[in-house]
């Protein structure tokens, strides 16, 4: 429950603004100038806030869409992403916001209109290429869309632009609304998933396998095109058998052809970022693993990484193809 | 410990009788009180007197933990009832327009509000704020030694445009801080149990002094001894010490030892 509303003075009488305010009508509203005089602030603990978080309404100015870093993809050259909110509900403890940021509160840009400008400039741009945006980079893409409403906004965005295509990352089960309306053939929702045992030891506040499976099916049953992304690829010592009891649980209802894509990638976090989250959870089983450091990225070895993925991938390549498949190999 | 910052005798009075708090420190340039959780100190009126007692707190009364800090005080408002308290949401310096926002994670008791620190005390209530005279130096001096959420400005309202600050009385201060004194009391256990929550995982592993006195660490690989038992702990709650680690001559071979101790460790969660 959100008990503290920040809000920025410029965007007090935005529409967006005021309908977020009208869900949350017992929460102290706090006016501020810029949402980083509360986001950014040093002497803050993400931990702690992650317990009680509260939402900042703010305006973007500038970086809207930013190119996806090398490696990231699902088979286009052109890939770029977007956030309209910063920050998640849930709260995995590999997961790099909790390096990134010293905040933990979720920032809501509710300016989602200059986002449409730059998607239509980049998109002019590469001249009718096929081009990808993927959503759910710095937040959840689903999970606090009955408040924030982004992507019941940013639909008939891509409806209308067909050469560009959405990919909506989630963990979340929020599947209503997309349930209520026709699939796009140029929207991909795609699931995050680590194996049961993972999930429950690392993924907190996150449904469970079987939920998202479930929510998965839904949006199968209606047409919509749907993605797996096995990323990041957590090492123990009985990975294998967690791995391929996890593929054989979602490949048990999934039918193929309702994939577009599977993608596969090892945990990896830059330095700063790990030395934060260390100094957030020193006591994390997770960082006290058989991490290196190389070249600036924490992960596992080498060796290590390509054993796992070469493991995944030949369990994966058993139910699905090969032309569906991207192994993430982002690199330094 | 839980360390709180008042401006006058009259604020702290009722504190001191509530917590059986003993005169420390008495030829100290501030009066200072405590027990064994607890400290108070008494500043002074107005922003130079606020931070300077709240360093002054901070170095006469050392942890080994990181402890939460409360300003606790009487404040103006325009409408507010008297004997009503809040919690600041915001802080804002009159004088410069410079504002804090101290992070909220703990449900405050009442309401929670902007609070306006002035220089003199205010009779025209021209904003909708609570107006005190500490608040803008209090926090952002606490933030120096502890984070947001763990320094909290904790008003009173003294006076409001029906009983203006002219008729404040020290007897009034007294009687309205004595009347709260269950829920500060309620707000200062849950801000030590958010500290002590805080500061936990920072505490050494039970075995880190063992090491200590059996080999000779320099400073760098002391810090390197107490990231590796850190880790040791996140993974196991055997004791590292065996025969391996005890045949080690120096602490350097000592770290390698315990480097592949871990590497032998099982993984996995749950």
């Amino acid at each position: 429950m959100i008990r503290h509303l920040y809000i920025e003075e410029a965007v007090t009488t935005h529409p967006r603004v005021q309908q977020i305010c009208e869900r949350y009508p017992k929460a102290a509203r706090i006016v501020c100038e810029r949402y980083g005089q509360v986001f950014n602030r040093k002497a803050q603990s993400f931990r702690l806030q992650k317990s009680q978080p509260s939402m900042i309404l703010a305006q973007k100015f500038d970086g809207f869409v930013l190119p996806a870093p090398p490696g990231y993809g699902v088979g286009s050259q052109c890939n770029y992403y977007f956030s309209h909110m910063l920050n998640c509900i849930y709260d995995c403890r590999y997961c790099f916001l909790q390096g990134m940021y010293r905040s933990a509160h979720y920032v809501v840009f509710v300016n989602y209109e200059d986002f449409v400008h730059v998607l239509d400039e980049i998109i002019t741009r590469h001249d009718g290429s096929n081009i990808w945006f993927f959503s759910g980079y710095d937040c959840d893409s689903l999970a606090l869309e009955p408040v924030t409403g982004f992507v019941d906004f940013i639909l008939p965005v891509f409806e209308s632009r067909p050469s560009a295509y959405l990919e909506l990352r989630t963990k979340s089960t929020q599947v209503r609304l997309l349930c209520a309306r026709e699939p796009l053939p140029n929207v991909v929702v795609a699931f995050s998933f680590t194996p049961e045992e993972i999930s429950l030891a690392l993924e907190h506040k996150v449904p469970s396998v079987s939920s998202r499976i479930e929510a998965m099916l839904q949006l199968q049953e209606r047409g919509w095109n749907l993605g797996l992304r096995f990323d990041p690829i957590i090492y123990t010592d009985a990975y294998r058998e967690q791995y391929e009891r996890l593929f054989c649980q979602v490949f048990d209802r999934l039918k193929i052809d309702s994939l577009r894509s599977v993608s596969l990638g090892a945990f990896r976090l830059p330095k700063q970022f790990h030395i934060n989250m260390l100094r957030s959870y020193p006591e994390e089983p997770l960082f006290a693993g058989p991490l290196n450091n190389i070249d600036g990225m924490i992960g596992y070895r080498k060796e290590l990484v390509a054993e796992m993925m070469g493991y995944c991938e030949e369990h994966l390549l058993k139910y699905i193809p090969r032309d569906i498949y991207f192994p993430c190999e982002v690199t330094t | 410990m839980i360390r709180i910052v008042v401006a006058m005798p009259a604020e702290a009075r009722p504190l001191i009788d509530y917590y059986g708090l003993r005169s420390w420190n008495s030829n100290g340039a501030f009066p200072l009180y405590r027990n064994e959780n607890m400290a108070l100190i008494v500043s002074g009126i107005g922003k130079t007197a606020a931070a300077a007692a709240t360093a002054f707190a901070h170095a006469h009364i050392p942890t080994d933990r990181p402890s939460a800090w409360l300003n606790i005080g009487v404040a103006g408002h325009p409408s507010r009832t008297l004997g009503e308290a809040v919690i600041a949401h915001k802080i804002v310096d009159f004088a410069t327009n410079n504002s804090w926002y101290p992070p909220q994670v703990l449900k405050p008791p009442g309401d929670s509000d902007s609070v306006m620190t002035v220089d003199a005390p205010v009779t025209a209530y021209d904003d909708d704020v609570v107006y005190d005279m500490e608040a803008a130096a209090f926090f952002p001096t606490a933030c120096r030694f502890v984070i947001g959420e763990l320094a909290q400005c904790y008003k009173v309202i003294s006076d409001n445009r029906g009983s203006p600050v002219q008729d404040v009385t020290m007897d009034l201060i007294d009687s309205l801080v004595r009347n709260k004194l269950n829920e500060i009391d309620d707000l200062a256990v849950r801000l030590n149990r958010l500290a002590d929550e805080y500061g936990k995982p920072r505490s050494d592993h039970p075995e880190f002094e063992r090491f200590l006195e059996t080999w000779r660490f320099s400073v760098s690989q002391r810090h390197r001894l107490r990231r590796l038992l850190t880790q040791w702990s996140a993974r196991t709650e055997k004791s590292p010490w065996g025969d391996e680690l005890g045949k080690q001559k120096s602490a350097k071979d000592v770290l390698s030892q315990l480097e592949q101790q871990l590497l032998t460790l099982p993984v996995n969660f749950g």
